[in-house]
Parts: C-alpha cells; sequence; structure tokens
C-alpha cells in the first residue's frame, strides 16, 4: 500500500520544521545550512504540490455475505 | 325463582369478576397518575409497584417485555403516568394495572433517562477529562459513523474536501434512529477499532427531535465511544443539542458540520504556513550568511590577513636590527684589538733599538744584511751599511 498523502504531507511538515529550527538555531556551518535550505524549500514545493493535487478520497464500507466487509466507492451526489 | 343460593368457588368468582373487567372497554387503555410506591424489580425482569395518591392506591405491575422500553429507573416517589390495562389477578382476587408504558411526569422520560444516565456513567468516570484522547493534527483515515443519507453526511464531505483532501474517509454507514440504531453505532465503533480502519472517529447525525437523537443518548453507544481505542469526535444535531455521546467523547462537535472543521487543518491555513516557513529558511539563509560574511569580513581585517607581507617586514627589521647589534658587537670587537694592538706597539716602539739609534747611535750591517757588531767583523767586509733613525748610509771600508 503507497504511502496515505496525508502521512506524506506531516512527515514532510515536521522535517521541514526540523530544518526551520535549525537553520534559526543558527549553528549550522553555512554549508550545511544551505543544503537544508535547499532540502526545505523543496519540502516547501512538495507539500504545495500535495495540496494542489489533493482530492478527497472517500470510500463506503459495505458488509459481504459472508460476513466481511469491503471498502466501495462512495460517491455522494452534488457533493461540490 | 330458586332459594338455593349459587355457591360459587372462589375462582369462579374471580374469573367472573375479571371477565367484567377485560369485557370493559374503558380498562383497556387507562392512563392513570400517581407517585411510586413500593418499587420492587425481580430478578425475573418484571416490575412491580404501587402507585398512590393521598386517598389510594393501585397496584401495578410492568412485565420485562414492556420494561425493556424504560428509558429510566424508576423509583419511590416519582411522579408518573402509568398506561396501561387493569385487569383482576385471579391468584389474589385483586386488581391491578399491567403497566405498558410508564412515563416520568414533570421532566418527561427522555430526559429523566438522559439525566440518570449522565449521572450513572459520570459518577463511573466516563466522562473524564483524563481518558479524553489527543486528536491526531492530520489525519490520515477518518471513519464516519452516521447515515449514508442525508446532509449531515454531505455537509461533512464537503468541509473535509475543502480543507484537506489528503485524508481518506471511510463511510460506515448506520441507521441513525429507530430502535436499531444504537446497536448499529455501537458496533460501527467497535469495529472501526477491531479492524483499526482510520486514525480519527466522527460518530453523529444532523438535527431532529430528542426521540430522534436517542441513539446518542444510549448506554451502548456511550461505552462503545468510551472503550474507543481511537479518537472520537461527537457530532450530533444542531448546536443546542447535548448527547450522553458528547460527554463521552474525546471531543464534542456542535453540529456534523464543526466536526468536519475540528477534524482536520485547514489547507489555507496550512499553505500560510508553509509560505511562512519558506520565509524563515530565507530568513534563517540570509542571517547565517550575513553572519558568515561578517566573520569573514572580521577575519580579513586581522592584521595577517589585511598585510600579510607586514609579517615579512616585521621579521625583516628583526632581522635588520639584530643583523646590525651584531656588527656593532664586531665592531667594537675590532676597535678593541685595534687599541690593544696600538697599545702594544707603543710599549714595543718603546723597545725598538731604532729608538735608541735616535740618540746617536747607528746599526750597521754588511753586504750579506748581518749586523756587524766588531771592528774584525767590519775589517772583513768592503762594504758596511750603516742605519741611522732616519736612514741608511753605505760606507766604503778603506784597506789600510
Amino acid at each position: 500500500m503507497p504511502k496515505a498523502k496525508s502521512k506524506t504531507f506531516e512527515d514532510n511538515i515536521i522535517r521541514l520544521e526540523e530544518i526551520v529550527h535549525r537553520l534559526e538555531d543558527g549553528s549550522v556551518p553555512l554549508e550545511e545550512a544551505i543544503k537544508l535550505f535547499r532540502e526545505g524549500t523543496d519540502l516547501v514545493g512538495s507539500c504545495g504540490k500535495l495540496l494542489d493535487e489533493a482530492e478527497l478520497e472517500i470510500v463506503k464500507l459495505t458488509k459481504d455475505p459472508d460476513g466481511g466487509f469491503q471498502e466501495v466507492p462512495f460517491v455522494h451526489e452534488d457533493l461540490t | 325463582m330458586n332459594a338455593q343460593p349459587n355457591i360459587l368457588t372462589v375462582s369462579q368468582l374471580n374469573t367472573y369478576v375479571k371477565n367484567l373487567f377485560d369485557n370493559n372497554p374503558a380498562l383497556q387503555n387507562v392512563c392513570v397518575r400517581g407517585e411510586i410506591s413500593n418499587y420492587k424489580r425481580y430478578p425475573s425482569g418484571h416490575h412491580y409497584f404501587t402507585v398512590k395518591d393521598a386517598d389510594g392506591a393501585l397496584r401495578c405491575v410492568l412485565f420485562k417485555g414492556n420494561a425493556f422500553s424504560l428509558r429510566f429507573v424508576p423509583q419511590n416517589g416519582m411522579s408518573v403516568i402509568a398506561v396501561g390495562r387493569v385487569t383482576v389477578y385471579p391468584r389474589d382476587g385483586a386488581y391491578q394495572l399491567y403497566c405498558t408504558h410508564l412515563i416520568p411526569e414533570g421532566a418527561g422520560a427522555l430526559q429523566l433517562a438522559f439525566d440518570q444516565l449522565k449521572e450513572r456513567l459520570y459518577q463511573e468516570g466516563l466522562f473524564d477529562v483524563s481518558h479524553k484522547k489527543q486528536l491526531p493534527v492530520y489525519p490520515h483515515r477518518i471513519g464516519i459513523v452516521t447515515s449514508p443519507a442525508g446532509a449531515a453526511v454531505h455537509d461533512m464531505l464537503r468541509i473535509l474536501g475543502r480543507r484537506y483532501p489528503l485524508s481518506k474517509v471511510i463511510l460506515l454507514p448506520v441507521r441513525v434512529q429507530g430502535e436499531e440504531a444504537a446497536t448499529e453505532i455501537a458496533g460501527a465503533v467497535s469495529f472501526a477499532n477491531r479492524q483499526q480502519i482510520c486514525d480519527l472517529l466522527i460518530v453523529g447525525r444532523g438535527g431532529g427531535s430528542v426521540e430522534d437523537l436517542w441513539a446518542f443518548n444510549e448506554e451502548i453507544t456511550a461505552r462503545a465511544i468510551y472503550a474507543s481505542e481511537i479518537p472520537v469526535i461527537s457530532a450530533v444535531g444542531h448546536e443546542p443539542d447535548v448527547t450522553i455521546s458528547d460527554f463521552v467523547a474525546d471531543l464534542r462537535a456542535a453540529t456534523p458540520s464543526n466536526a468536519a472543521e475540528l477534524a482536520v487543518p485547514d489547507q489555507a491555513e496550512l499553505r500560510e504556513d508553509l509560505a511562512n516557513m519558506r520565509k524563515a529558511l530565507a530568513a534563517a539563509l540570509q542571517r547565517l550568511a550575513l553572519s558568515a560574511g561578517s566573520r569573514l569580513k572580521a577575519l580579513k581585517a586581522r592584521p595577517a590577513l589585511r598585510d600579510p607581507m607586514r609579517l615579512i617586514r616585521d621579521r625583516r627589521q628583526t632581522l635588520d636590527l639584530t643583523v646590525s647589534a651584531l656588527s656593532a658587537a664586531q665592531f667594537m670587537q675590532v676597535q678593541n684589538h685595534r687599541s690593544r694592538l696600538i697599545r702594544l706597539a707603543a710599549s714595543l716602539d718603546a723597545m725598538s733599538p731604532l729608538k735608541v739609534l735616535t740618540r746617536g747611535y747607528a746599526t750597521v750591517c754588511n753586504e750579506q744584511g748581518e749586523y756587524v757588531t766588531s771592528a774584525a767583523q767590519a775589517k772583513r767586509s768592503e762594504r758596511l751599511d750603516i742605519t741611522f733613525h732616519d736612514g741608511t748610509v753605505r760606507a766604503k771600508i778603506e784597506k789600510s
């Protein structure tokens, strides 16, 4: 199963906060700071992209005859 | 007329009276107001009690099957309206009310049931703040236990999609009113936990009457929510509606829409956060570069880097000084030697035979340059060099 988009987003945000924190701490050597800055701006970009491209996935759980459950797509009328 | 009295058995009479009661339509569905006393619930599940007023008492029974619909626990002294049919219990020869419904007077049955359950669960600790779980900041999978039809689910999905479309929503369709609703809701909450299908649950429905919302005031619903390992947001009815589920849930939302807002972050704010972080990154890097720049500048200002030749010059000067000191020392030494030499020369000079010559003496040398110190020696030479203090003259020896 691919990593949930929301999970990726969360991980990115957490890493991003860590990077901002480290850069603001000011004790990072300049060369590493530039690397972190690059990574940070990349993360900002990919987080924005995740939000831009996201569409709420909706499924409905239905009972199987054998007592199990399965996910079926849920389409709600005029969901705008 | 036959004088012989018609003697009945007790049972016959009781049956006769019972038939009179049973055939009287007015006794088939009566509502009687009174106060409960002698209330007793038997292990069989049947309830026995007396309803009385100031002047009289009426025995009542509420069978298990009817007691099932009771939404409160009857207590002595409670003012109620008992509904049912009046008939005779042949064994005792006493008539009584066979209760089908028991409604508390005043507060209303539902309100009373609500208050009683709330009090009981509160005492048991189901509402404890310490039991409330933290909601995930970024829910990855949101389980919604509600009716798949209706405005509530529509509103929630719309708001979730608008605010945080990164989540996946899993609908657990249930009936939200009627007899089965509470069991279905509780079942769905337990199922979500057993199967670990989500990291956040929203349990609720749209607005309705108190009766419509009742499933969310049932104990089974409350206990399922309490037992949930997955954090639960309760989202029942409109703003003023408060249900037992609201008290047990980890977070109470005023409405289903409100639940959707509380469940997820808003992407508008997230984008703003991202923009701020981008700015913070740039600012931090700039600060770092500036401080590195000023460090560099400070370094450049240091004499070693500002004027690297200075070191050499300094060293050279030292060298020069050393050298000149050295030569001075040498000079002094030469001088010393020289003056000593002069002194020695002077004393030597004082002892010099030449000095004697100035006093009228002279030295005599033969042709070989040997000093001639006797006349005999002089006679053997033809010529002699006589040296005075100021020069030498040659003399010829005359042979006699």
